[in-house]
């Protein structure tokens, strides 16, 4: 039990410190890109919604005691992200194709990009501070970055697990 | 109806966590977990940061020869009056030493790595988080330097090891400025798009001048005269405003650096 608690926080603050620092600090549109969001899809289509959850907490957390927006906005950002996905999971994207899987991504990257844009306003809202962003065409192009480099990299990950992992076809498949 | 498994989880997880760390309890861990990752995260971010110089060259090579050519020019003149102004600097040491001045002026300062950096992404919009906090003695408002003393932020926010600061290109990061003429022109900077620098409440009296240098006025507390902001590039001049503003160009690109000095309170 203990191994895999290890095991699991060794993951957790791997992927977390490549995001808050290699990923972040990547140039223009590439540091768009959302490792942990993928990585969060993953778990939830692998090892189940429990898991998934505790993942989100623990990415919420590390990433909480690291950057400095109020301390508990990205856990529940990050488990009401896991939460939806897990409803898209069950309810329209039954199946283990590469199709699910990047509409998944898709969604939940539109999402959280939605929950931090209303994140952002709160603390506006409540810290009475200028407003320092807006709708316009490079907040669209951050998007559509966002979610084309989220895009490859699950083909990437879909592609090497589909190496190990029989289980996953780039068709549509029964689960 | 009884709440499910997974609802129980998210709940009880989030208040356990919520009340350990506003209670402080966990807060050593917290500081443990920084501590330990701080170095990893400084030289993943150094890798990220040289990925992003080698894309920033090549993108902008094809500028950099017509750049060059200007750069010659401005060069030999600078030579010149470098060499007048060493002399002076010289001068000026040994009388300090003399005067026994050079403790008292001389800054006192600390280096840190960035550590990471927010984009649209993230709920804190264009800042950078630094590997010094309030156990270095860092608190809100000090200045932050590049290796050649121009200031490109302050500090905003501190946990005890780690600080975010603000960039002198940001809306919300103001600073209190001089401009380098005549009159030693007071007014207020602030970023404007996150790509220049705006200074403002100018009255229309002064007379500015392009590529007129733009320093802080040492009016803010913590902050010293004379530090670099950068160099008017347009001046915005109407004759039925009560005030004039000017843009200023950030003489350093934050994006290209992994270390940075804090200038510690005097």
């Amino acid at each position: 039990m203990l191994k895999i608690i290890l095991s699991n926080a060794l993951i957790i603050t791997i992927i977390s410190a490549i995001h808050l620092s290699f990923v972040l600090g990547l140039p223009s549109f590439l540091s768009n890109s959302n490792i942990i969001l993928v990585t969060l899809i993953f778990i939830l289509i692998f090892r189940g919604f429990e898991p998934a959850l505790y993942y989100s907490i623990a990415f919420g957390f590390i990433l909480g005691i690291f950057l400095f927006a109020p301390f508990n906005f990205y856990i529940i950002i990050f488990t009401f992200v896991t939460i939806f996905s897990n409803f898209l999971l069950n309810n329209f994207f039954t199946n283990r194709s590469i199709y699910s899987f990047l509409s998944i991504g898709a969604i939940t990257t539109i999402t959280y990009t939605f929950l931090i844009k209303i994140s952002q306003y709160l603390i506006i809202f409540f810290k009475k501070n200028e407003l320092i962003f807006t709708f316009d065409y490079i907040f669209f192009i951050n998007v559509l970055s966002s979610l084309f480099l989220n895009s490859l990299f699950i083909i990437l990950m879909f592609f090497i697990i589909n190496l190990f992992n029989k289980g996953l076809r780039p068709i549509f498949l029964k689960r | 109806m009884k709440p499910n498994r997974p609802t129980l989880i998210i709940i009880t997880t989030i208040i356990i966590i919520n009340i350990l760390h506003f209670t402080t309890i966990i807060r050593p861990i917290e500081n443990w977990i920084i501590q330990i990752l701080n170095p990893a995260l400084s030289s993943l971010y150094s890798i990220s940061s040289d990925i992003g110089v080698f894309y920033n060259r090549q993108i902008d090579k094809r500028n950099l020869l017509n750049e060059i050519q200007q750069l010659e020019i401005k060069n030999n003149k600078l030579t010149q009056k470098n060499i007048k102004l060493e002399i002076i600097e010289a001068e000026n040491k040994i009388l300090r030493k003399y005067l026994n001045f050079l403790e008292k002026n001389e800054f006192h300062y600390i280096l840190s790595n960035i550590i990471s950096r927010s984009n649209f992404l993230t709920i804190e919009n264009k800042k950078y988080i630094i590997d010094k906090g309030e156990d270095d003695g860092v608190i809100k408002g000090l200045a932050i330097l590049n290796n050649e003393g121009i200031i490109i932020g302050k500090i905003i926010k501190t946990k005890d090891k780690s600080s975010e600061i603000c960039l002198s290109t940001e809306k919300n990061c103001k600073f209190a400025a001089t401009i380098q003429n005549n009159n030693h022109t007071t007014g207020i900077t602030f970023g404007e798009l996150d790509l220049t620098i705006k200074m403002d409440f100018i009255p229309q009296t002064e007379k500015l001048r392009l590529n007129d240098t733009v320093v802080t006025s040492g009016l803010e507390k913590n902050i010293p005269r004379g530090l670099i902001i950068g160099k008017i590039t347009q001046i915005y001049q109407e004759n039925n405003d009560v005030w004039q503003s000017a843009n200023i160009e950030p003489l350093i690109d934050a994006d290209d650096l992994n270390i940075v000095s804090i200038l510690l309170p005097q």
